[in-house]
């Protein structure tokens, strides 16, 4: 464990210090948002590919499309701020793909329990986000504004989700609870790699 | 005469850290030429950079930007002694003197030669990316012989910025290699290569963006040993190894990222053809 952590604390030094970008608090904060909303589009790339046909098929390619913009923003916030990418890009790329397309297969039920469990996890960190940046006055207000849109669209989702008949997935407490344990794992690594 | 004088700053330096120089030197200096406020934490004036880049020193508690400020001024007098003494505590005494300030005031920092070495490197970095900002090198279109001029100009640039002090480089590299100094040595490089490739126009936002940082940097690195033991005319040996390098890279990324595609797609090809020898192609 102390090896880990001193090699990520290296791998700060190295790519976290440069004159111009942005400085270390949005930095991990685009990357790790960049990250997620990755794996959010390719979570609903899997479950398109598997459930595309099925009745829940326009409800999932609608939800798509706004997180495809989503990827879309973090991407140019990115590229703006000289944001340092996640290191982990084709993990996140592969993981979500497989998680959607995993729960995907387990029936249309258990894809919305996935989406549930995501968005539910989604919408803390956002609020977390959303927290600090209202306490910091120095802060930017468009960021802050894209981010509680987001937000709200992130929940909305979850909603869905429910609507949907989460609830009534097999193993659906055991399901979520894994998935959320991993999307938080995921959060933690991605600020810092 | 000289010699005497030498010695006798030895021994004052050695007296001064045994009583804790550090604290000791600030009121001296307020007290001195300059009229700034000494608190020091006060100071809303601090770093914009709030990375440290100068800041090598582990123990400085935060906030100290006047020290940092003096300590600034010093290196910069420094750097013009460097030929004369190389990269040592000399220098920055020499440096020192001459803005008034008493020699033994290197005992401000931890390790003189190499604080100067890094403010040096840290210092081209900025004016090598002030050049490129401000577009006095030529910003690359799409095409790829262009792109190649472009790193190829970008990176001489920052080798020239050596040339003063060529003799002394290998006697920097030495200290900058040192265990402790090698991690903010090794910040300062990827600065260089991270400033250069984002005005090269480099916008990836995957894992391109850093096998194109660390190819760069290889390029700069060995460039730069290249050119220390170069002995042609006008350095004309290195420039075309800089050259060779830099049109290598270029083709070796624009190889990955084919092979990448390619690779994407036997993956969906073989996946479709798995679920067709399956019979799941229900959903489409």
């Amino acid at each position: 464990m102390k090896m880990v952590l001193q090699k990520i604390t290296f791998s700060r030094i190295i790519f976290q210090r440069g004159l111009h970008g942005a400085n270390k608090k949005l930095d991990s904060l685009i990357r790790v948002n960049h990250a997620g909303e990755l794996g959010a589009d390719r979570i609903y790339a899997g479950q398109m590919a598997v459930l595309g046909n099925s009745s829940v098929g326009p409800k999932i390619k609608e939800m798509w499309e706004q997180e495809k913009v989503h990827r879309h923003t973090f991407e140019q916030l990115i590229t703006q701020n000289r944001v340092r990418p996640s290191l982990l890009f084709p993990l996140w790329h592969c993981a979500g793909y497989v998680l959607g397309a995993g729960t995907a297969l387990m029936g249309p039920k258990a894809a919305m329990a996935c989406t549930v469990a995501v968005e539910t996890v989604i919408v803390e960190h956002y609020n977390d986000q959303l927290r600090d940046l209202m306490n910091d006055p120095e802060s930017d207000k468009e960021l802050l504004e894209t981010i509680k849109k987001f937000r709200d669209e992130e929940q909305e989702h979850h909603d869905c989700g429910i609507d949907h008949g989460a609830e009534q997935a097999p193993f659906y407490d055991a399901l979520t609870k894994v998935i959320k344990t991993g999307c938080k794992v995921a959060i933690e690594v991605a600020k810092r790699v | 005469m000289c010699n005497i004088k030498m010695n006798n700053d030895k021994e004052t330096c050695n007296f001064a850290r045994a009583n804790n120089f550090r604290s000791a030197f600030r009121p001296n200096v307020c007290g001195g030429s300059t009229s700034r406020p000494c608190s020091g934490s006060g100071d809303p004036n601090g770093n914009p950079n709030g990375s440290g880049q100068l800041a090598t020193d582990g123990n400085d508690v935060g906030g100290d930007s006047y020290e940092k400020d003096v300590k600034t001024k010093i290196l910069q007098s420094s750097l013009q002694h460097v030929p004369r003494h190389g990269w040592s505590r000399d220098t920055v005494a020499a440096g020192a003197e001459e803005l008034g300030y008493p020699d033994t005031v290197h005992g401000l920092f931890r390790d003189p030669g190499a604080e100067l070495a890094l403010y040096f490197y840290s210092a081209s970095n900025d004016s090598l990316s002030r050049l490129l900002r401000d577009g006095t090198l030529t910003l690359p279109t799409e095409s790829k012989a262009e792109l190649t001029a472009f790193l190829t100009v970008a990176i001489k640039t920052r080798l020239l910025m050596l040339q003063p002090y060529l003799n002394q480089w290998p006697q920097a590299i030495a200290l900058l290699s040192k265990p402790s100094n090698a991690p903010q040595a090794l910040s300062n490089l990827m600065t260089l290569v991270n400033d250069v490739c984002y005005y090269a126009g480099d916008r990836s936002i995957d894992t391109r963006w850093y096998t194109r940082r660390i190819g760069l940097a290889t390029i700069y690195k060995s460039s730069e040993l290249h050119l220390l033991q170069d002995g042609s005319q006008g350095y004309d040996d290195t420039w075309k190894f800089v050259r060779r390098a830099v049109e290598e890279c270029v083709k070796l990324d624009t190889m990955l990222e084919s092979n990448a595609q390619l690779a994407k797609d036997v993956v969906t090809a073989s996946v479709s053809t798995a679920k067709n020898i399956l019979g799941l192609t229900w959903n489409r």
